[in-house]
């Protein structure tokens, strides 16, 4: 399967890598190469950009700082993130959950999530105000992390497939997603031990994303672990591994394993997902 | 190291249980690949190696707010054919907890960031990183003469390194060529 270009850049506070058939060997092919990944990488980066809760003008920074009944427009790419997430926490009854409360909240029976409404013109969204109180008091917001990233994977391979990439791979510090005829094995790291890597599976047109509460990363667990995951706490020395269709799904779902403890959640087959869980 | 579940498609009899070191190693871009990335325009290249004197390290110091490192620099300035100075391509390299990732930034000519391209990362188990013989034998490899270990395509999912310390290799040298060029050591736009 050569020859092969291979590109990594540093991106999403990992490192991005891109692999893929050259498909020739001429300066022509390698510059076209070159090319395709530039707008890959582009298209991670944009996801980045709109997505990320650090960034003050990401369009995820104005949906958690505009008012609750305050209509927020967002763009196609952050709508079929949040209506993706949403559409998990009806499904796992808000296990799942990009939303966490900004103040304890007076509202029991409710979750997150359900202080979201999407505009039925599918251009914006808005937070209900709190029910009970009805103040206009900030109620929810939302860290979109892994499930951007899993979600910036799926468009970085759209965006090589679009450019006339007949196979390859995009890997996102874990997020990764395999495309075309190449069949690649996946390997997992351990949660005891990242120095060291597992066999798990092999990736054929699919996608794979890991959730880890590792042992040596010291007192503080990676804080992507806990987003979503309706605060349960996930036991240490564990990691969470789901293949699915696309990397967005994949990385959703395995904040729905790590939660739950569950490898044959229902959700996951309703997702055509598949779930493997590492202890040391 | 066990694994307890559990998966829904015939993919599962592929598992194997068997823990190995990763130690691998992928060579991404040459240093020539990565200057006509981050500077397509240019059409020559002058390099100039560059000593910090103490005064020039304390401030990369306070400004970049990391380590200094290095008194040493090498510099690859990008010039177009009308010997138009563009922008500074250098190279580095950190370690991480098991990586040793090398790197080129390119910065232009009023200071911004241009690009980043990975030109290597090393993985290794173990506290070898650390060691000057472990990181001495990929001196010299590029792309064009790999090694073997990076050879076979693994992908891997798990706890996400982060790339911070590539992060702070960015500013630190952002910051040494506002330095330079504050001195008047880097060529005029």
């Amino acid at each position: 399967m050569m020859p092969l270009h291979r590109r990594a850049k540093p991106l999403l506070g990992t490192l991005v890598e891109i692999g893929f058939d050259i498909g020739g060997t001429s300066p022509a092919a390698h510059a076209a190469a070159f090319a395709a990944s530039e707008v890959a990488f582009a298209a991670v980066a944009r996801i980045h950009q709109r997505m990320s809760r650090h960034e003050a003008s990401s369009e995820l920074s104005a949906i958690n700082t505009a008012a609750p009944g305050h209509w927020v427009p967002v763009s196609p790419h952050t709508l079929a993130v949040l209506s993706f997430a949403l559409q998990l926490s009806r499904e796992t009854g808000g296990v799942f959950d990009v939303f966490s409360w900004c103040e304890t909240p007076d509202t029991p029976g409710l979750a997150p999530w359900q202080f979201i409404e999407l505009d039925a013109s599918g251009e914006r969204l808005r937070k209900h105000p709190r029910h009970s109180a009805g103040n206009a008091g900030n109620v929810v917001h939302a860290d979109l992390g892994g499930v951007a990233k899993g979600y910036a994977v799926d468009c970085a391979v759209a965006a090589l497939l679009a450019a006339g990439v007949a196979q390859g791979w995009v890997n996102a510090g874990g997020d990764v997603r395999v495309f075309g005829d190449w069949q690649l094995p996946l390997q997992v790291r351990s949660p005891a031990d990242a120095s060291f890597c597992m066999a798990c599976t092999v990736l054929h047109n699919r996608a794979a994303a890991t959730s880890a509460h590792a042992l040596p990363y010291g007192a503080a667990p990676p804080s992507a672990l806990y987003h979503g995951v309706s605060r349960e706490r996930a036991p240490p020395g564990h990691s969470w591994t789901v293949a699915a269709p696309d990397c967005m799904t994949a990385d959703a779902l395995t904040k729905v394993v790590a939660a739950t403890g569950d490898a044959q959640h229902p959700v996951l087959a309703a997702h055509a997902a598949q779930s493997w869980i590492f202890h040391a | 190291m066990r694994v307890s579940s559990a998966a829904l498609a015939p993919l599962a009899a592929t598992v194997l249980l068997a823990s190995h070191s990763t130690a691998f190693a992928v060579d991404y871009l040459t240093v020539q690949q990565a200057q006509s990335q981050l500077f397509a325009q240019a059409t020559q290249w002058s390099e100039k190696p560059v000593t910090l004197t103490a005064e020039q390290l304390s401030a990369l110091r306070r400004l970049a707010k990391t380590e200094a490192r290095s008194a040493s620099w090498k510099l690859l300035h990008a010039l177009d054919a009308s010997g138009k100075y563009l922008g500074t391509v250098v190279v580095d390299q950190v370690i991480g907890k098991y990586e040793l990732i090398t790197y080129a930034v390119g910065v232009d000519a009023t200071g911004h960031v241009r690009g980043i391209e990975i030109l290597s990362y090393r993985e290794s188990h173990g506290s070898e990183i650390r060691l000057p013989a472990w990181r001495g034998q990929f001196t010299g490899k590029t792309a064009a003469a790999p090694l073997k270990t990076g050879d076979d395509i693994a992908l891997i999912s798990g706890a996400t390194l982060s790339c911070s310390h590539v992060t702070d290799g960015v500013r630190r040298i952002v910051v040494l060529l506002d330095v330079l060029r504050s001195s008047q050591q880097l060529p005029l736009a």
